[in-house]
């Protein structure tokens, strides 16, 4: 039953006084909010505590929530919001600039605690690689990571919201306030600094072909 | 159909399923020639399984659901009762609402300001409605914080002329409401401002005539719409600034540019009329005069400046520019007189004192506009 109802009943339903209803959105929406605030924030207990305010938050403001919209951007504009204020409270109160804010979490504390993948991927990590393989393999997502940590948090959270949670460009930019274009944008100059990590470029660069009569009649890889 | 360059500036639009459809079947078209293309397509998928497959994240405590509705409880209230502000917010969220808003706030202040006579028609309006109307001058002069006085000022249009003299002389006696019953009583008024700061709001003898078409109401409760006629007055208002605000209110403002030894500049006033009663046989307006009073600090000696604006319905094209001493001596002064011409309008300067013909002369030549 939870699961075939939707936000928007669940909302009006809340906003009816019906206190269980509320608690279905946020059943239904805790583990996004929590691995988008994880991402963002790379500190477990400061994600679930902004979690835990942002559904407060969402609840006593619910009122103002514009039912011709989806809810879970509007969700998660709440707990971003509280989440980038939070990181430029500690850039300025704390002397952590930007792209420090991305050691909070080591790998060491993921395997500790036991971690979750953000969505099934597609492929899923192959189990067969050679150790050698593996090891390269591994050294290129430390530099995806380490690069996508590097990014400022309004860009990381674009790319969270575009990988992890798959929002379209549009979604993005209600989630973030601003327009389509923008998010465009900023997610094209973060790939570009994404795809600039050393071991990746020629992998990422792009090909050039020749045509001929109107078709493609061979292609060369360019390397970078 | 798209080329390799083309089709690399879409990738990341074709990959994100953010192409239209239009654009995403010619990205098609080419990635089903194109094994290059294509395979750049499956990098950038691998990219992107890359950035999934490996950001681990702690799995959420147990029992998050209760922490949070346990923190409603201090805050447990309806949501809902901040639906009608937010519901009023985006009804109130329209480009045009705020500019209509704005434009009513004005309109109301100004009604505002009108009905307290704050703001009334310049001089020239007057002047331009007077002789659009066709009917006796009706002078208004109305500063911040004017007291107002009514009074009735003629009886029908055959009488204007009786009537303008009355007015220029500044001598107007007002009527009392129980003679005010005439039908085709024109009104005539004029508000004795305070810029004329000489009129003392106690001095109930001091009526001015309110234009207003209702003659009989005074707009000022506190004062009588009776009593004696208003004599030319000096102002108390000493502050040359006030001659900018003079100018603000449309007003012509002309100074001497030599003044004699020791003579400095002491105040101005708004008369209702003709500083003599030789004045009342001008073919003037009947608008305020303005009266700037220079003061030798040694002597106590006055020089004035007279200014009248004319309603001069066929003025000369030429300032007249010859000075006509008249050598008066009421008070032992002597005056010259002149007319002159600013922006086609045409003003009568009279410089009066008691200084030499001569000097009173170039004073006289050294007028000009403020």
């Amino acid at each position: 039953m939870e699961g075939h109802t939707p936000d928007h009943e669940l909302v009006r339903q809340t906003l009816a006084g019906d206190i269980q209803a509320f608690e279905m959105i946020v059943e239904r929406h805790q583990q996004t909010v929590y691995r988008i605030l994880y991402r963002l924030l790379r500190n477990k207990q400061e994600a679930e505590d902004i979690a835990q305010e942002a559904f407060l938050r969402c609840y006593r403001h619910l009122g103002k929530y514009d039912q011709d919209r989806p809810f879970a951007p509007w969700l998660y504009q709440v707990a971003t919001n509280l989440a980038l204020s939070r990181l430029r409270h500690l850039v300025k109160h704390q002397s952590v600039s930007w792209d420090a804010c991305d050691h909070r979490f080591s790998e060491t504390q993921a395997t500790e605690t036991g971690w979750q993948t953000g969505l099934p991927t597609r492929e899923g990590p192959s189990r067969s690689l050679d150790p050698a393989a593996a090891w390269e393999k591994r050294e290129a997502r430390s530099e995806i990571i380490q690069a996508l940590r590097s990014l400022k948090p309004p860009d990381q959270l674009i790319i969270i919201l575009r990988y992890f949670e798959e929002l379209s460009y549009e979604e993005i930019a209600y989630v973030m306030q601003t327009r389509r274009n923008i998010v465009e944008v900023r997610l094209f100059r973060a790939r570009q600094r994404l795809r600039n990590i050393p071991a990746l470029q020629q992998e990422w660069g792009n090909a050039q072909c020749h045509h001929q009569d109107g078709g493609v009649t061979a292609c060369t890889p360019v390397r970078k | 159909m798209y080329t390799c360059k083309e089709i690399s500036k879409l990738l990341d639009l074709y990959t994100d399923g953010e192409l239209d459809e239009q654009r995403r079947l010619l990205a098609e078209t080419h990635l089903q020639g194109c094994h290059l293309c294509s395979r750049l397509v499956r990098l950038r998928e691998e990219e992107a399984r890359l950035i999934r497959s490996d950001d681990p994240v702690p799995a959420l405590s147990p029992g998050f659901t209760r922490q949070v509705m346990a923190s409603l409880g201090p805050v447990m209230r309806s949501p809902a009762q901040g639906q009608w502000l937010f519901s009023l917010r985006k009804s109130l969220a329209r480009p045009w609402l705020a500019p209509a808003l704005a434009g009513l706030v004005l309109l109301a202040a100004v009604s505002y300001a009108a009905s307290l006579h704050l703001i009334t028609a310049s001089p020239k309006q007057v002047a331009l409605q007077n002789s659009q109307s066709g009917s006796q001058a009706q002078p208004q002069l109305t500063l911040p914080g004017s007291m107002t006085f009514s009074a009735e000022g003629g009886k029908a249009a055959s009488d204007n002329s009786s009537l303008n003299k009355q007015e220029l002389t500044g001598a107007v006696a007002p009527k009392t409401p129980a003679d005010s019953g005439e039908a085709d009583r024109v009104a005539s008024s004029r508000n004795v401002t305070p810029v004329a700061q000489a009129i003392s709001p106690t001095n109930a003898t001091s009526p001015t005539v309110d234009g207003a078409s209702d003659a009989q109401t005074p707009a000022a409760g506190s004062m009588p719409d009776t009593g004696t006629p208003v004599p030319p007055l000096l102002s108390l208002a000493p502050r040359q600034n006030s001659l900018e605000a003079l100018e603000q209110q449309g007003y012509t403002v002309f100074q001497p540019g030599y003044l004699p030894s020791g003579y400095t500049f002491d105040h101005y006033s708004l008369l209702p009329g003709g500083s003599d009663s030789a004045q009342n046989t001008d073919p003037l307006t009947g608008k305020e005069h303005i009266l700037l009073s220079y003061r030798n600090i040694m002597s106590g000696a006055l020089l004035t400046l007279e200014i009248q604006a004319l309603a001069n319905p066929a003025p000369p094209p030429q300032i007249v520019s010859n000075a006509n001493a008249t050598g008066s001596q009421q008070t032992g002064a002597n005056r010259i007189a002149r007319q002159i011409q600013k922006l086609g309008h045409y003003f009568m300067l009279q410089v009066t004192g008691t200084i030499s013909p001569d000097e009173l002369q170039i004073v006289a030549d050294s007028v000009s506009a403020y």
